[in-house]
């Protein structure tokens, strides 16, 4: 191998680590994390709801953001409306099945940049056992250390997005007169990992 | 509306199944037509399911259809090969329906629960197949066992079953009405010939729904559901009470006998709602 084939073999490499660390990798901090829903219930009023255990994963490549990706789990049976009983319900076999499809999933496929800090991730969406294809618009809102610890960084996101429970074949929905147009609106807040 | 809706299709299926059966009695297949009768009432109920099954909604649909294509066997098999049948069917629903579940842990309460079910059908089989074959004895219970579960598990937080549970007990009924009627109207014998083996068949049924309930139901208080199984024995107690009585008498007695369990497992499952 000639000098200059070595030089180029360490550019690429060098590249290739320089790309890699860029991809930051950050874990959901789940008690600063708002996965909540609303649904219209039967022309009335919209119902409120949220997760409230959500675990996940982002690698977040702030360079590059459609190389970054995002894993979210949420547990479906901590479904909470205000309700025990209808929690119970809401989480029960008419409706999220929470005993045979403990969590609810998402795993992006491919990501949209569309403003500064905005973007469109794409991902699959895995609910009562069936997959289907959302799209999450996401709001990058800040990232920066913990005043009162340099060494913990955070970063924040808001995501929006509608899905229709029928898609996902939970057509009680319709029978109790709600939605199915569920609209979700996430505010989560992540731990950079060193 | 949403009553009518889930009582009055079913029912008018169970009348025309009658209409079939009573005036063509040489229909070999009486057992085959009853079982698609249930699956097509689940169908109307649950939708048509995904191949391969997802979610339990959709086991249950290949549940019932396994039942009709073992109906015709069931149909000529001795009894005590009738009575392993039908515990079949329940294991394998059992399995079936939380096959997702044994990777993260079954609770001990289904288990128990599908254990008794196990127990306590093919027990009823065994009684059913020598109790008097023209009776409506075990209908009449069967009919309380069916609407009692549907009520069970709408107050157990499982509308999806309850409306399948009441709907099977608005086909039976539908199927049962115009010869309880002929009885009620003078006649001292059935105007129609009750199949030999509707009972294994609604048996069979409960069998799969009750082990649905009992793995799924997220509020289901478990005396509830053994005084369901108690229910579903219930007519063994009118057989022994009287036997040999005119069909009206023991039809309106199995009724009210297993109407007592029946109740007791509405009013815990109500005070548990």
């Amino acid at each position: 191998m000639n000098f200059l084939s070595k030089s180029a073999l360490a550019a690429i490499l060098i590249s290739a680590s320089t790309m890699a660390t860029a991809k930051e990798r950050y874990l959901v901090h789940e008690d600063h994390t708002w996965v909540t829903f609303s649904v219209n219930h039967a022309g009335w009023a919209n119902a409120r709801g949220m997760f409230r255990t959500v675990s996940g994963e982002i690698n977040f490549d702030q360079e590059d953001v459609t190389q970054s990706s995002v894993s979210v789990i949420l547990e479906a049976a901590s479904l909470d409306t205000n309700s025990k009983q209808r929690d119970r319900d809401m989480a029960g076999a008419d409706f999220l099945n929470s005993i045979e499809f403990p969590q609810i999933t998402f795993d992006s496929t491919r990501i949209e940049k569309t403003g500064e800090r905005t973007g469109i991730v794409y991902g699959d969406m895995s609910m009562v056992g069936v997959t289907r294809e959302v799209a999450l618009d996401v709001t990058w809102n800040a990232e920066f250390a913990l005043p009162w610890d340099p060494s913990t960084i955070k970063t924040g996101f808001s995501a929006t997005t509608q899905i229709d429970g029928t898609d996902f074949g939970i057509n009680s929905l319709v029978d109790f007169g709600l939605g199915p147009k569920i609209n979700v609106v996430i505010d989560l807040e992540a731990i950079r990992q060193n | 509306m949403m009553i009518v809706s889930l009582i009055l299709p079913p029912l008018c299926l169970g009348i025309g199944l009658f209409a079939v059966l009573g005036f063509s009695p040489r229909i070999s297949r009486h057992s085959t037509l009853i079982a698609i009768g249930l699956l097509l009432v689940a169908v109307i109920h649950l939708g048509l399911p995904a191949f391969p099954p997802i979610s339990s909604k959709h086991k249950i649909i290949y549940l019932l259809l396994l039942i009709c294509i073992l109906a015709p066997v069931a149909q000529n098999l001795p009894p005590y090969r009738r009575i392993l049948l039908t515990g079949l069917i329940i294991l394998t629903a059992f399995f079936f329906l939380n096959w997702r579940r044994f990777a993260f842990g079954l609770p001990l309460g289904p288990i128990l629960m599908s254990g008794l079910t196990f127990a306590i059908v093919p027990t009823g089989v065994a009684f059913a197949d020598r109790s008097d074959k023209d009776s409506f004895l075990w209908p009449a219970g069967l009919f309380v066992t069916l609407l009692s579960t549907g009520l069970v598990g709408l107050l157990s937080g499982y509308l999806g079953l309850a409306q399948l549970g009441i709907a099977h007990a608005a086909l039976l009924g539908g199927l049962l009405l115009i010869p309880f009627l002929g009885l009620v109207f003078g006649s001292r014998k059935p105007i129609f010939k009750i199949p030999t083996d509707t009972a294994w068949i609604f048996l069979t049924n409960f069998g799969v729904l009750g082990v649905m309930l009992a793995s799924f139901a997220t509020n289901l208080h478990p005396a509830a559901y053994c005084l369901l199984l108690i229910t579903l024995i219930s007519p063994l107690g009118a057989a022994y009470l009287l036997p040999m009585r005119p069909a009206l008498l023991t039809t309106l007695v199995s009724c009210a006998i297993s109407a007592i369990p029946a109740t007791g497992a509405i009013l815990i499952a109500f005070s548990h709602f």
